[in-house]
């Protein structure tokens, strides 16, 4: 029997057939991306430009040459985290951010850049009114908030608080780790000027890859220094150019093929998959919503939420509802704190953590109904 | 055998990176001209490594054109006859 995979939020899966065809087509072809020009490097060379070129395409991103791919979305925020914020700056935050952001801030506050929170609501989102008000007192070097959350699901208001960063002469940076794939994002009609995203997550492709926008006027120092392949190799320096600014050393040919898959897979059937996960994710709200004892994380609103829900049950602490989830029904979920004790603790749930439920476009209305009924049943025996 | 005919003219371009080499090729082989990928020649950067984009020079005005509009500026360029 198949399990049910309701743990999307963390990694999708299955993996679709033509992110591991792309993955396994790589391997094929010999040579080095950028390093040489015979045959097979050049055409290495010309995949990671289409790849490149579909990925900004797909993001609204205007020159392809802003797309860097980078080893994850963890690894991109801290290169424009370190790479943009010095001592002295200030950076305005949610306050529900994953340990992605809220550690290299941490780290960053011991170096003397000053960190402020925006609080949220009881639903976990961003109040753009308090984001203004918090303006009107404080100079702010950047904003720094998720794009949606992988606690709460809730949407954040990206696009009102680029404008109203830009107003102060700040700077918007955006975790979209959650958000890519989900919701349909153009980077340049959002204002956004950083924006970092998981491959493996909304976009469906490997594990170990991830995206990393940033605006053509941000400058940014790199997080690693070495070998291009290009540009002047005698310079003790790096080259300024991106992409090879930030893409020091031999980056995996095989993820990014795998990544260019999921790209085109999202540019070709996008609106299909997220009709599809946005259903689904809805009954699943519903059904958990009708249990008694069972309270759900993040917005009412179904068009505030990305396909996720986490709940706290009554009746059954987290670990071990995920625990009965999986061993009784071989239901695949994620309980604790999901990387994100800043949003749990907003929400309330920091002692315990909760469930969470992440619903993917090869989910069906069957397995929906087995997780809520499962629940049902788990909460009721108590 | 040796042929005897009259030796072709490249204008071949460097770049800055293999990005903008690819992109260059790409924009160009779209629209007609025949463009090929060397390795860059040391007159367009001593020891540097990478790629360079070549074509006939006949194409050279027609190509620079290109490079303005996608906004690829190479970093310089040489002619090079074949052999």
């Amino acid at each position: 029997m198949r399990p049910i995979y309701l743990d999307n939020a963390a990694s999708a899966w299955p993996t679709p057939q033509s992110v591991v065809d792309e993955v396994v087509r790589a391997y094929g072809i010999g040579g080095n991306p950028g390093r040489g020009a015979h045959a097979m490097a050049v055409e290495k060379s010309r995949e990671v430009y289409r790849v490149r070129r579909e990925t900004a395409r797909l993001f609204g991103a205007l020159h392809d040459r802003d797309i860097l791919f980078q080893p994850g979305a963890t690894q991109a925020m801290n290169l424009v985290l370190f790479g943009f914020l010095r001592p002295g700056m200030r950076v305005l935050v949610s306050s529900v951010e994953h340990n992605s952001v809220t550690r290299p801030l941490h780290r960053l506050s011991q170096l003397g850049v000053e960190v402020d929170e925006i609080p949220v609501d009881d639903w976990g989102t961003v109040h753009v009114e308090w984001v203004e008000q918090y303006l009107r007192r404080e100079r702010v070097d950047a904003i720094v908030c998720q794009q949606g959350s992988n606690v709460s699901g809730a949407l954040q208001p990206v696009a009102d608080l680029a404008d109203l960063a830009h107003e102060v002469g700040a700077r918007m940076i955006v975790d979209g780790a959650q958000a890519g794939g989900h919701i349909e994002i153009d980077l340049v009609a959002l204002g956004i000027d950083a924006w970092a995203c998981s491959g493996h997550k909304g976009l469906m492709g490997p594990q170990g890859i991830g995206i990393l926008y940033l605006d053509p006027s941000l400058d940014v120092e790199p997080l690693t220094y070495g070998g291009t392949g290009s540009g002047d190799a005698m310079s003790p320096a790096d080259p300024h150019e991106r992409p090879d600014a930030y893409e020091a050393g031999t980056q995996s040919f095989a993820l990014t093929l795998g990544l260019g898959a999921a790209v085109k897979l999202h540019a070709e059937k996008g609106e299909e998959l997220r009709a599809t996960e946005s259903r689904l994710a809805r009954r699943l709200f519903r059904g958990l919503s009708d249990i008694p004892g069972i309270r759900i994380l993040g917005p009412t609103d179904p068009e505030a939420r990305l396909p996720l829900v986490s709940i706290v049950c009554d009746a059954v602490a987290p670990d071990r509802l995920a625990f009965e989830l999986d061993k009784r029904y071989g239901i695949a979920t994620r309980s604790g704190l999901h990387c994100s004790p800043s949003a749990h603790a907003q929400l309330g749930t920091l002692e315990t953590g909760a469930v969470r439920f992440g619903v993917g476009p090869h989910n069906t209305e069957e397995e929906i109904d087995t997780a809520i009924e499962a629940v049902a049943t788990l909460s009721r025996e108590g | 055998m040796v042929l005897d005919g009259p030796r072709r003219v490249y204008r071949v371009w460097g770049f800055s990176s293999t990005h903008d080499a690819i992109a260059a090729e790409d924009a160009l082989r779209s629209e007609g001209v025949g463009a090929i990928t060397i390795p860059r020649p040391a007159e367009l950067g001593g020891a540097e490594c990478g790629i360079a984009v070549r074509v006939l020079d006949t194409d050279t005005p027609r190509a620079e054109d290109i490079f303005g509009r996608i906004e690829i500026r190479p970093r310089g360029s040489i002619l090079m006859m074949d052999r």
